[in-house]
């Protein structure tokens, strides 16, 4: 049995947006821990704070109130420039829901892009790129340039790029949101493998019970609070866990 | 694959390169346009210094006595003199010894005429007269006019006679020939000794020229030499009237042109960069939230903003070299002209393109410095927001502007000398321009809303889409349309400026030939003909009135009635003419009752010395020993301008006015009508008179037309040649800009195909935006640079000229080259497949 690693611990996180003299909250006292080697997903309704979460998560935003521990430390400051740039390339991969590539460069110049930015050698930046290209699938395209792939390719070169820099933690939002059925099962079951081979910790955010489902935890989220919880048993087929999903969803 | 950050800013570049190409060239421009203002009108002005050192020399001053006090420097005060600060070198001569010695009528007329000099030989002297080799003690050098009246040819002897010493004869070791355009008066130049032991006069000299040091303060240099003696005349050389006059011009149309350029590169420079650093901020918000530093976001930005910089002021620079090198020579080809040569003062071209480019560089950079500190959540959200609010800063430059502008206007107009009133009122009118520009974020949306029906009752729906689409689009739709302005505003001055400076000299010559014929000396004030040479006109067949008019003279006012003003100058010029004969032809007001103590003014002179119609002055000629009384003269009229007459600092009297008369009273014009059926006849008849009389020479308004003409072709040659360029490169500018906004705009069109918009409609749609931003854009410049015209040419005293239809052609050219460049760019968007554009242009 594998000992359970905590990669990243959130405690009382609060985000308030003031707008005039009223308060919205859009996170309240917010408190969950990251496993590695796990995905834990974040579903909720629009406006329910799972984005606004995901962009304290990755430092693009700045909380109110709470404290993040990443491997058992407390990270201060993280939000922060210079911290949040040096915090994100240390710690954090990105996956949005519209792709966000580079279309003036090439596919391997977008996955090599972290490690050009994080400047690794040469030969540093083109093994690894190559290594994640080809475990993605797309190492024969390596030479296209991002618009012409297909939606789901340049989601995967997506991926690849967060992954390239073997960070703690991979952020996915909606990352199926712009795809197909069958593309977005794709997409999925490469974040899954993703999560086996490099033992990859994974936060999804989705509002999508069968996205959802691809999760080992589930929290669900209202006005800004964790409100239920769901633990995947790995036996449960996927079908199984979405059903139970829908349920815990209704009643939450 | 690109393994280094450099790599990555390369590829960037290469990636990006339409919009790359766009700010290149938007800077080029800007560049250009600056360099090649700068430059052509610095060569003007340094051609209008050049015509001055052509005609003095290296010689800055002249110190001495007037000749007619026959008063020398002695000693002490040549030793004083040379002891000024900042002379570098000094030259003495003796002028004219001749006058007032024994004027005897055994003289001859051409004996009298002849401008004496005896030189020192040296280098200054020998500039300032054009002598190339050194004058010997029985040698002379003389004047073409003089050869030819003396009938002697180089290296030949002749008998030179000049009142009251007894004839010589001298070795004519040079002939000094008449400049382009210029006839010389009877010169003769000898050595200083000979002179001085021919008069006499051993030692004497009466003249000093001074080369001063780079950088002297020349007034003060004159103020100092005048406590020498109070008697002493200090002439600073380049400080002509005409010479100050011509640099000011070109001072005040090069600051405003100048200022227009840099106003005009600026709003090219930010429409089409906008675009570059709005597109350009979802990809540095990207590289941020995968890792990227602000320093990476920075220097990425730099990278590409330093080669943007670079690439544009190289072109710049060779387009300026380029539009001033061929546009030299076509001009020259197609005026006539030879030799024009633009020269590149290097040094100071390439401090203009650094100081432009590191200021470029800053100016793109703020913004752009501004996106890589954001942070990438924010500089996603800001992307995504098109419109912007007119900010409280922006009302408030505007209205400040304008009220500065109006202000700096009016004193321009009023207070302070000539040449700071002209930089004040140019100044004024930019201010002006800047408050309207500023400004104009308040009236675009409301003006674009105003002409919407306007619009579709033109074009159809599809027009009224086309303007909808882009009316809340504030920032877009005020920087295109105020950079397509700038190109008209800069145009349309420049033109109007052109047309000005050639209108007023024509005017000029209207007013001097007022008559058919005018008839002048070319002996100038050596002239020999006197009031009695009217008679011999008058004998000509076909000659209705001769109207002769005497060089001017200056006497003192010694008694004033009705008018005692403190302040106002005692010394009063004025010219002999016929006032009954030039009332009764319309020339002057009707005068009633006897002329002989009339005195007519001009408006300006009448409010210099105080006076008004029926006042009446005591005047005593101003001549060297002459202790007279003097004569009573009345103000009879006061006239817009004195016929026949350029300066409005004179008046008239009459020629039966004996008493003002001196015995060096002599002709300068003489007003001939004629009857027109006898031209020939007339001309035959001066013809004749030239025989007698070999200093006369004539003109009709055709012939000083003619030469006008040729004289502002040549002077004004390389001011045509700037405002070429400038229209060139505006409108240019226009079509990068209206190229810039439709680039832009692909993906927007790209969405109107995806609802429904067929290729065709969308083919009117651009068109009509381009259409709608040109109309507006050139409404708005004629309106600033009418404003600008007027700001300009009031600093020059004259009154603006528009050439309408050159505007027209050129409003034309530049609404025609837009739609032009919009058609093709239309027609290829419009048959783009919508999912590609949509796809390739996606965010």
């Amino acid at each position: 049995m594998t000992a359970v690693c905590s990669v990243l611990r959130i405690k009382g996180i609060e985000k308030v947006y003031s707008i005039g003299n009223n308060k919205v909250f859009a996170l309240r006292n917010v408190d969950f821990e990251l496993n590695k080697g796990e995905i834990v997903v974040v579903m909720g309704s629009s406006g329910s704070g799972k984005s606004t979460l995901l962009n304290i998560l990755g430092g693009l935003d700045a909380p109110t109130k709470g404290e993040i521990f990443i491997d058992g430390l407390e990270v201060k400051d993280y939000y922060k420039e210079p911290y949040a740039t040096e915090y994100r390339r240390n710690n954090i991969g990105f996956v949005f829901q519209s792709y966000n590539l580079l279309h003036a460069l090439t596919v391997e110049e977008n996955v090599a892009l972290p490690l050009i930015l994080k400047h690794e050698s040469a030969s540093v930046i083109k093994e690894n790129t190559h290594n994640m290209l080809k475990l993605v699938g797309l190492y024969e395209r390596r030479t296209h340039r991002s618009i012409e792939l297909s939606g789901g390719q340049q989601q995967r070169v997506a991926v690849a790029r967060a992954l390239v820099t073997s960070p703690s933690i991979l952020l996915a939002d909606e990352p199926t949101g712009n795809l197909d059925s069958q593309t977005s099962i794709e997409i999925l079951e490469l974040l899954v493998e993703m999560k086996q081979k490099l033992n990859q910790s994974i936060v999804l955010v989705t509002h999508d019970p069968k996205v959802a489902a691809y999760g080992d935890r589930v929290f669900f989220f209202k006005d800004g609070r964790i409100v239920n919880e769901y633990q995947a048993e790995a036996h449960v087929p996927n079908i199984e866990r979405t059903l139970m999903i829908m349920n815990n969803l209704q009643g939450s | 694959m690109i393994i280094s950050f450099s790599g990555l800013s390369r590829k960037f570049i290469i990636a990006n390169k339409i919009r790359i190409t766009l700010s290149v060239i938007a800077v080029a421009l800007a560049v250009g346009l600056i360099v090649s203002i700068s430059m052509l009108f610095d060569n003007m002005e340094q051609s209008f210094k050049n015509v001055v050192r052509i005609t003095n020399g290296e010689t800055d001053l002249m110190v001495g006595f007037n000749v007619a006090t026959q008063r020398y420097l002695n000693d002490t005060q040549i030793k004083e003199i040379q002891k000024v600060n900042n002379i570098e070198k000094t030259s003495m001569l003796l002028i004219n010894p001749q006058i007032g010695m024994d004027q005897s009528t055994k003289t001859s007329s051409l004996a009298k005429s002849i401008y004496t000099i005896g030189t020192d030989n040296s280098i200054l002297a020998k500039d300032r007269y054009k002598i190339d080799k050194r004058i010997g003690q029985d040698e002379v050098v003389i004047s073409h006019t003089l050869a030819e009246n003396l009938n002697t040819k180089e290296f030949e002897e002749v008998k030179i006679d000049l009142p009251g010493v007894k004839p010589r004869v001298w070795k004519v070791v040079g002939i000094i020939p008449n400049p382009k355009g210029m006839v010389l008066p009877n010169m003769a130049i000898f050595n200083l000794n000979s002179l001085q032991k021919w008069f006499g006069l051993e030692n004497k000299i009466n003249l000093m020229l001074i080369k001063t040091m780079p950088n002297a303060n020349q007034k003060n240099m004159s103020l100092n030499l005048k406590t020498i003696d109070k008697d002493l005349r200090v002439d600073i050389l380049e400080e002509s009237e005409e010479v100050q006059k011509n640099i000011l011009q070109i001072e005040v149309i090069g600051y405003g042109l100048g200022f227009l350029a840099v106003i005009i590169s600026v709003l090219f420079i930010i429409t089409n960069f906008r675009l570059f650093i709005y597109e350009y901020q979802r990809e540095l918000a990207i590289m941020r939230a995968i890792g990227g530093t602000v320093s990476q976001s920075f220097r990425l930005i730099l990278t590409q903003n330093i080669f943007i910089v670079l690439c544009g002021t190289i072109l710049g620079l060779c387009l300026a070299f380029s539009c001033s090198i061929l546009l030299s020579n076509f001009l020259a080809v197609l005026f006539k002209i030879s030799n024009i040569e633009v020269q590149f003062n290097w040094g100071r071209i390439l401090l203009i393109c650094c100081i432009g480019a590191v200021s470029i560089l800053l100016f793109l950079h703020l913004p752009a410095l501004k996106s890589a500190k954001i942070l990438p959540l924010q500089a996603i959200r800001e992307n995504e927001q098109i419109d912007f609010q007119p900010n409280s800063m922006h009302k408030w430059v505007s209205v400040t502007s304008a009220i500065i502008g109006i202000i700096l206007f009016l004193s321009g107009r009023f207070i302070g000398e000539a040449g700071i009133r002209a930089l004040t009122a140019v100044s004024g009118g930019i201010f002006f321009i800047i408050g309207i520009f500023f400004g104009f974020t308040y009236i675009v949306k409301p003006l674009m809303i105003f002409l919407l029906p306007l619009w579709e009752l033109i074009g159809g729906r599809v027009a009224f889409v086309a303007v909808k689409n882009i009316i809340n689009q504030t920032r877009q739709n005020t920087l295109v349309i105020l950079s397509l302005a700038g190109a008209v505003t800069i145009a349309v001055t420049g033109l109007t400026i052109l047309e000005t400076v050639k209108t007023s000299s024509i005017n000029n010559v209207y007013k001097e030939y007022v008559s058919d014929i005018i008839l002048t000396s070319s002996y100038h004030t050596a002239s020999n003909l006197k009031y009695d040479f009217k008679k011999t006109i008058d004998e000509i067949d076909g000659v209705k009135e001769a109207l002769p008019m005497s060089w001017g003279d200056t006497g003192k006012i010694t008694f004033r009635k009705n008018s005692n003003k403190a302040g106002v100058p005692d010394r009063i010029g004025y010219i002999f003419a016929d006032l009954s004969a030039l009332s009764r032809l319309g020339f002057l007001p009707p005068l009633e009752g006897e002329t002989r103590n009339m005195i007519i003014l001009t408006k300006e002179y009448a409010e210099t010395l105080d006076l008004n119609v029926g006042d009446e002055i005591k005047v005593v000629r101003n001549e060297f020993g002459y202790n007279g009384e003097g004569t009573t003269l009345k103000v009879a009229a006061i006239v817009d301008a004195l016929p026949a007459t350029l300066s409005s600092k004179i008046c008239l009297v009459d020629w039966d006015n004996k008493d003002l008369q001196t015995k060096y009273t002599v002709l300068e014009k003489v007003i001939i009508e004629i009857d027109k059926s006898k031209e020939v006849e007339v001309i035959k008849g001066l013809n004749e008179l030239k025989a007698q009389y070999p200093e006369v020479q004539w003109k009709g308004l055709k012939e000083a037309l003619e030469e006008l003409t040729q004289l502002l072709k040549q002077r004004y040659t390389l001011l045509s040649i700037a405002i070429a360029i400038i229209v060139l490169i505006s409108t240019f500018g226009t079509v990068t800009t209206l190229n810039s906004y439709i680039q832009a705009h692909r993906r927007e069109y790209a969405i109107l195909r995806a609802i429904g918009v067929t290729p065709r409609q969308l083919f009117v749609v651009i068109l009509t935006q381009s259409a709608l931003y040109s109309i507006i854009g050139v409404f708005i410049g004629i309106i600033a640079s009418v404003i600008i015209s007027y700001a300009i040419v009031t600093g020059l005293e004259v009154k603006p000229a528009f050439n309408w239809l050159m505007i027209l052609y050129i409003v034309a050219g530049i609404i025609g080259l837009s739609l032009m460049l919009a058609l093709p760019l239309a027609r290829r968007i419009s048959k783009k497949s919508v999912t590609e554009e949509l796809i390739s242009i996606a965010r």
